[in-house]
């Protein structure tokens, strides 16, 4: 039996193998979402595995195992706000504007995303997600990408129902207007 | 229920949020309701271009190994992480005084003799290997080579003092068996592994010449920091992109180094990287 509940059970009683199995189940939604807070594939990458690794070592203070994956999501968006709190004290942001993000995209600069996304609408949603300030992108990633319910996202991000629904509503509006030619042409 | 009320909730029915009674009465509407059912139409025709416009992120197969090797050494005191806590870095901030450049150019002189005396040992410890490596496939080479003829003597590996033309026209004769013995008289790397650090290991030797760098970069990073408001837009982007850059390279670096610890070359790699930052912070310091 390879369940969530049962790979949790077997990591908390010692089994690496079955972390590196929950490893493999989590580390892709993971990754995509820190990549969407620090916008850097390969400090994603890093943060993805501190992620893994704090929650190994915290598992025990983990109460109910049906909500591990809330409870990861969770680590990794404090991993991924520490870094960011730590690049703003280096005054190095990593926030970018659409013009750099359009840049990185064109594949002159080491662009991950450039790498994983092919065509012009992957590049677009791309723009339109980076241009969305923090909260409306991870609420609008965890929904619309990641397919969480409201309350999970709330949990995952410790907003409040009402803010996760006008965040998403608000990043909807966004998405859509800046999108408008593609969801047009569809 | 009407227009307003249904478009004010139709993302929670979208979305698959509303209670059951709501979302029957938002179903009832639609059904009579072309506006509000084109609004849902367009909601979920957003949807699927958002869904397939994301390509699945890929997972390199080494994230994993990374994980592993950080559990297996976080469980010895004192990590060597990947990503120093924020907490780490704000508690230095206020441990550490606030002292001047020439105090951090003393820690980068440090840190630069301990990186030279690391790699001077690294490269005698490669050297050694190759050597080994050497002398274990001479006897092969040497029946390979025609009777009487001398095995030539490999280029010394590691600086150390040069043999006269003499002392090489004599040894140029010297047979297979004299280079074996030679080689295996070079081949001592635990003896100089115990003159250089009697109770350091390699490891422990790179996480302090690392530690000394961190330090001088937080250092300098303060005081370019202070400067930072008298530079000109272009000089400071132009440092941006300079630490951005030599971050990257830091961060493969160390992964590298991570993934193979015992690769002397990575590890040069990295403390070159790091060496990198502090030559382009002490720059701007000096600006």
């Amino acid at each position: 039996m390879n369940g969530s509940e049962d790979l949790i059970a077997r990591t908390r009683s010692g089994d690496q193998e079955a972390f590196r199995l929950v490893f493999e189940r989590y580390s892709r939604p993971v990754l995509g979402f820190i990549f969407e807070m620090v916008s850097q594939r390969d400090i994603a990458e890093e943060l993805t595995q501190e992620t893994f690794v704090r929650a190994y070592h915290n598992l025990k203070h983990l109460r109910d195992d049906s909500k591990f994956s809330t409870w990861l999501f969770g680590i990794g968006r404090n991993v991924a706000h520490e870094w960011l709190r730590s690049r703003r004290r280096e005054n190095l942001t990593c926030t970018q504007d659409i013009d750099s993000i359009q840049q990185e995209h064109t594949g002159t600069i080491d662009s991950p995303m450039a790498r994983l996304l092919g065509n012009e609408l992957n590049l677009a949603m791309e723009t339109a997600l980076q241009a969305l300030d923090e909260e409306k992108r991870v609420v609008f990633f965890l929904k619309v990408l990641q397919q969480r319910s409201y309350q999970e996202i709330a949990e995952i991000t410790g907003f409040s129902l009402a803010k996760v629904k006008t965040e998403l509503h608000r990043a909807r509006l966004e998405m859509r207007r800046r999108l408008r030619l593609y969801l047009e042409m569809k | 229920m009407r227009c307003d009320d249904c478009q004010l909730i139709i993302e929670g029915y979208f979305d698959g949020e509303l209670k059951e009674s709501t979302a029957l009465r938002v179903r009832r509407h639609l059904d009579g309701c072309p506006s509000c059912s084109r609004l849902l139409q367009n909601l979920t025709a957003e949807h699927a271009v958002y869904v397939a416009s994301r390509s699945e992120i890929l997972i390199r197969p080494d994230l994993w190994s990374g994980v592993r090797s950080r559990l297996t050494s976080e469980q010895q005191p004192e990590p060597l992480g990947a990503l120093e806590r924020p907490q780490t870095w704000l508690s230095s901030a206020f441990v550490l005084p606030r002292i001047s450049g020439l105090t951090a150019v003393a820690l980068v002189i440090v840190a630069v003799g301990m990186t030279m005396l690391l790699m001077r040992y690294l490269d005698r410890s490669l050297g050694d290997r190759r050597l080994t490596s050497v002398s274990e496939s001479a006897p092969k080479a040497a029946s390979a080579m025609p009777e009487g003829q001398a095995v030539p003597e490999p280029e010394p590996l590691v600086a150390g003092p040069r043999r006269s033309p003499e002392a090489k026209q004599n040894t140029g004769t010297k047979t297979t068996n004299e280079s074996i013995v030679a080689g295996s008289k070079l081949k001592r790397p635990s003896r100089r592994f115990e003159t250089i650090g009697k109770t350091k290991t390699p490891e422990q030797l790179v996480r302090e010449a690392e530690q000394k760098y961190l330090t001088a970069i937080a250092m300098l990073s303060r005081t370019v920091e202070r400067k930072r408001a008298r530079l000109d837009l272009a000089t400071l982007t132009k440092l941006e992109q300079a630490l951005a850059s030599i971050d990257r390279t830091i961060a493969d670096t160390r992964k590298a180094v991570r993934q193979h610890p015992d690769d002397p070359v990575a590890v040069q790699f990295m403390l070159t990287a790091y060496a990198k930052k502090v030559d382009v912070l002490r720059e701007m310091v000096d600006y």
